[in-house]
């Protein structure tokens, strides 16, 4: 049993902001299912880009699955391919695979991997990978070999699907305060492309260079925008206070990046509750997902 | 302060950076990115007058009265030589139901009320300084007919794969802050995008609703996302006196990162995106 991982021994370029929340684990959970269905509304209900064809997909990876929301859906509706939902984390894969075994998705495995070692698959294994929350997972320096493992286990013409959130502008005060905190702690996690943390984006944009540094084909994206405020729309601000601006996760990222403490930002992050609340407030953000093919000649 | 009522702080903000803006704000690619001239609840079948506010070299509003001809269109705009522009291509087109009209910085709306069944407004942030949104917004509530539409649409820059691109960015933004010009207390943003459905909530307009759209910078995302880009790159090196100016970058480095960002744009894997904002609200009978 690996029990909770020590997320205080960790350095921070390894911290799984998963692991941070008062040891509520499903609380986290419902969390990232929550996100799921809100990142499927704002893409129509489609899994993947419609330029990924899956004519010829056989064995799929959803890498770093957190409690599987992805590749329960997608083992559903394609019974006939063969469905790998891997993760770093020990307590993730456990609730996964319970909530799978309710859902009886024979087409399914769970798999725990160590983030330090290569993945347990041989080369040109999948003809898709999937991978959702990369940017905000892995240090900008930790990509390159990242991309490297992913490609090395992907199949010559196999596509690979990276899907990201970026936060945009909010409008009420206390927020705006708080996306400017977590843009700060994002860079000293080394998960941003601002360096000085300008604002709050992880990297998601790079997605397509990464694929072209290793002559992916077929390199394309799409975006989608998506709403978080508006007086009618509780699915997007329930996203902001339980992902975005979740208060454990910012005052254990605060003081570990010494960017503030939890006496500091408490009263902070209390008005930002309050100000989600409010009828006139607005905020938006980008889903960006990019895809392309490994080359077939390497 | 002048206590002098006419004297008051300006309505509008004429720079050369705010004449800029308005021609990059007016680019049909942006009208492209909205989806539509209008959001789909104004329907302008029934309507007789439509009112742009800063229209610029007049593409909005050329666009609507080609789509509606029997609809009467204004644009009104600070700059001369844009009110000039926008003449010649309605007069060149052809389109006869156009008025375009310069007005002055000090100057209230000069039309009666209750007189237009559409205000539409694009960029509204980049030409009045942050103090007088309310004053302006109240001015255009004005001239709307009861159950007439205001529209606003503005924009909010994202990220993009290019790092020269977003130091540029920030340093635009941090020109902004430093001209008092952003509604953000703390973030690089210039705020006004995510604060205008709260802005016609507050107004006391009904119906208030607002769409996010993803204005793509990927050079094989669109069509048109290469002629955008030509033009981008050219109004970007309009802005280098203002930050210049400012002391935020010195000339060379400027350049090299303009230069940089040219040749970012222009690769095959480029990504990168702004936000345009588009809200609504009707007078309230």
């Amino acid at each position: 049993m690996q029990g909770t991982p020590e997320k205080d021994d960790l350095p921070l370029e390894y911290i799984d902001m998963r692991d941070i929340g008062d040891g509520r684990m499903s609380a986290i959970m419902s969390a990232l299912q929550f996100q799921h269905k809100l990142f499927l509304r704002e893409m129509k209900g489609a899994l993947l880009p419609e330029a990924i064809s899956l004519d010829h997909v056989q064995v799929v990876m959803d890498f770093i699955c957190g409690p599987g929301s992805w590749c329960m859906d997608f083992s559903k509706q394609h019974p006939e391919k063969r469905i790998y939902g891997v993760d770093i984390n020990h307590a993730i894969i456990e609730y996964a695979r319970e909530d799978a075994s309710h859902a009886s998705a024979s087409n399914l495995e769970f798999l725990e991997v160590d983030r330090r070692r290569p993945l347990p698959f041989a080369e040109n294994t999948f003809d898709l990978i999937h991978l959702q929350n990369g940017t905000s997972f892995f240090t900008m320096e930790q990509w390159p070999e990242v991309m490297a493992e992913v490609t090395r286990v992907l199949k010559p013409g196999g596509w690979l699907n990276l899907v990201d959130f970026e936060m945009g502008p909010a409008s009420q005060p206390a927020i705006d305060r708080v996306l400017t905190f977590l843009g700060q702690i994002l860079a000293r996690m080394h998960r941003s492309n601002e360096p000085e943390g300008q604002a709050p984006f992880t990297g998601s944009t790079l997605g397509p260079h990464r694929m072209s540094e290793l002559f992916f084909t077929d390199i394309g994206y799409r975006l989608y925008p998506v709403d978080l405020g508006g007086w009618n729309n509780p699915v997007g601000r329930a996203y902001l206070a339980w992902s975005v601006v979740r208060p454990e996760m910012i005052f254990y990222l605060a003081e570990r990046t010494g960017i503030g403490t939890k006496e500091t930002l408490q009263p902070l992050l209390r008005e930002v509750q309050r100000e989600l609340r409010q009828i006139d407030f607005c905020g938006f953000g980008m889903l960006l997902s990019s895809f392309g093919r490994k080359p077939l000649n390497r | 302060m002048d206590h002098n009522g006419n004297n008051s702080p300006e309505y509008w903000q004429e720079t050369a950076a705010s004449e800029v803006a308005r021609v990059f704000f007016g680019h049909p690619y942006m009208m492209e990115a909205l989806g539509s001239l209008l959001p789909s609840m104004i329907d302008l079948r029934k309507a007789q007058k439509v009112l742009d506010v800063g229209c610029g070299n007049g593409e909005w509003a050329r666009r609507v009265a080609k789509a509606y001809p029997h609809l009467h269109v204004i644009g009104i705009d600070t700059s001369l030589h844009l009110i000039q522009e926008a003449v010649s291509r309605a007069t060149s087109e052809k389109v006869d139901s156009l008025s375009f009209y310069q007005f002055g910085t000090a100057q209230a709306l000069d039309f009666p009320s209750e007189s237009f069944d559409v205000v539409h407004v694009h960029s509204l942030a980049s030409f009045i300084s942050t103090v007088m949104w309310s004053r302006i917004l109240d001015e255009m509530i004005r001239l709307l007919k009861i159950g007439g539409w205001l529209n606003i649409v503005d924009y909010e820059h994202g990220t993009t794969s290019s790092a020269a691109f977003n130091k540029l960015a920030a340093m635009g933004m941090a020109g902004v802050r430093a001209l008092g010009g952003s509604l953000a207390p703390s973030s690089p943003t210039r705020g006004a995008a995510a604060r205008l459905y709260g802005f016609l909530v507050d107004a006391g307009l009904i119906d208030v609703s607002y769409t996010v759209h993803a204005l793509d910078y990927g050079i094989n995302s669109h069509p048109g996302t290469r002629a955008f880009l030509d033009d981008f790159v050219v109004d970007m090196q309009n802005f280098k006196p203002f930050i210049l100016q400012l002391g935020l970058l010195d000339g060379e480095t400027f350049d090299a990162l303009l230069a940089q960002t040219k040749s970012d744009f222009y690769l095959p894997d480029s990504c990168g995106y702004a936000y345009l904002i588009s809200a609504v609200g009707r007078k309230e009978p």
